[in-house]
């Protein structure tokens, strides 16, 4: 992962962001969309992404759809309703971030 | 390009050497790694390659690993010892919380009741559900035990319900043997104990039914 350090804290939010945004998604789905968004910029291993998922799975933000693909088992991951305020929450929370960040590296920047 | 049998046979043994046997895990990691292996190679990457590219990927993942949350004696792959980790720490938490406020509340609750109400009937009927608790814990054990398929919750329930079943059974005899193991003024951590148990008990039912519900979601 790109800047792992400054994404890590963020992973859990940008996944809830992109559940938000396509319905239901797998894992290695999950890493190539975030690879193309962001360029290459940023790459989430699988070491970070999957306990993430069980996190959010274990807190009863995401749900489990299981569909066969291919001869095989696929897991497919959608918000519940819990995660989609979650989901409104967290992402005020990161713009707000974002916010307090520019005004201390670039004050004269904005995000809107 | 999709894979061949044996291109996946050899994805199975690769899980197999590194005992993920978990399905809830096991399905997803083989689906990404073929998902994985299929991209690289319809962008010219050999199949060999490929294959060992994803097995750098995953190999720190799934190596044995151990915690002092689950106890250094249990040891299985990284990635479902992980998952074990993130529920039990979360268990942990609210098994503390609502045993300490549940207790609170009885003590204040027994202050308001007759003495005469704390007669040591009372400790054999708690003995007798503790006993009926150990036992439906024990045919949950073996039920979940010769299950062939096999999952983190399974995993979890067998490491959880050998502590929990000592710990109710020590209660069990307590409860039958001391008399009046339940008083009115009886010390906080003397009745935090058998709640704690029941509480952790209550997670012990909530692992039994998930693993059955990924059997049913994925079998």
């Amino acid at each position: 992962m790109g800047n792992s350090k400054l994404y890590k804290g963020s992973l859990n939010t940008i996944i809830l962001k992109l559940l938000d945004e396509q319905g239901k998604m797998y894992g290695y789905e999950i890493t190539q969309k975030v690879k193309a968004l962001t360029q290459g910029e940023l790459q989430i291993t699988e070491g970070a992404l999957y306990p993430a998922l069980h996190k959010l799975e274990a807190e009863g933000l995401l749900d489990v759809e299981v569909a066969k693909v291919d001869n095989r088992l696929r897991k497919y991951y959608k918000l519940t309703e819990a995660g989609e305020k979650e989901t409104v929450n967290r992402l005020a929370e990161l713009e707000e971030f974002i916010r307090s960040m520019q005004n201390l590296v670039n004050p004269n920047w904005s995000i809107n | 390009m999709k894979l061949s049998q044996s291109q996946i046979q050899n994805i199975e043994n690769y899980l197999d050497n590194k005992k993920l046997e978990q399905v809830d895990l096991r399905y997803e990691v083989q689906d990404h790694m073929i998902v994985g292996i299929e991209q690289s190679l319809a962008e010219g990457i050999s199949y060999k390659d490929a294959f060992n590219q994803q097995k750098e990927k995953w190999n720190p993942e799934l190596e044995s690993y151990s915690s002092f949350w689950l106890g250094y004696a249990y040891v299985g792959p990284k990635l479902m010892m992980k998952k074990c980790i993130a529920i039990i720490k979360k268990i942990y938490f609210k098994s503390i919380l609502s045993s300490l406020i549940t207790t609170g509340l009885l003590l204040v609750f027994f202050s308001f009741i007759p003495k005469s109400f704390f007669v040591s009937a009372i400790d054999v009927f708690i003995g007798v559900v503790f006993s009926c608790l150990f036992l439906l814990s024990v045919v949950w054990f073996f039920s979940i035990k010769t299950s062939n398929i096999k999952t983190t919750y399974q995993y979890f329930y067998k490491i959880q319900s050998l502590n929990i079943g000592i710990f109710i059974f020590m209660f069990m005899d307590m409860a039958f043997n001391e008399k009046q193991y339940v008083t009115p003024d009886m010390a906080f951590l003397k009745l935090l104990f058998p709640i704690y148990m029941l509480v952790s008990y209550h997670h012990l039912f909530k692992f039994y039914q998930k693993h059955n519900r990924v059997i049913k979601r994925l079998a």
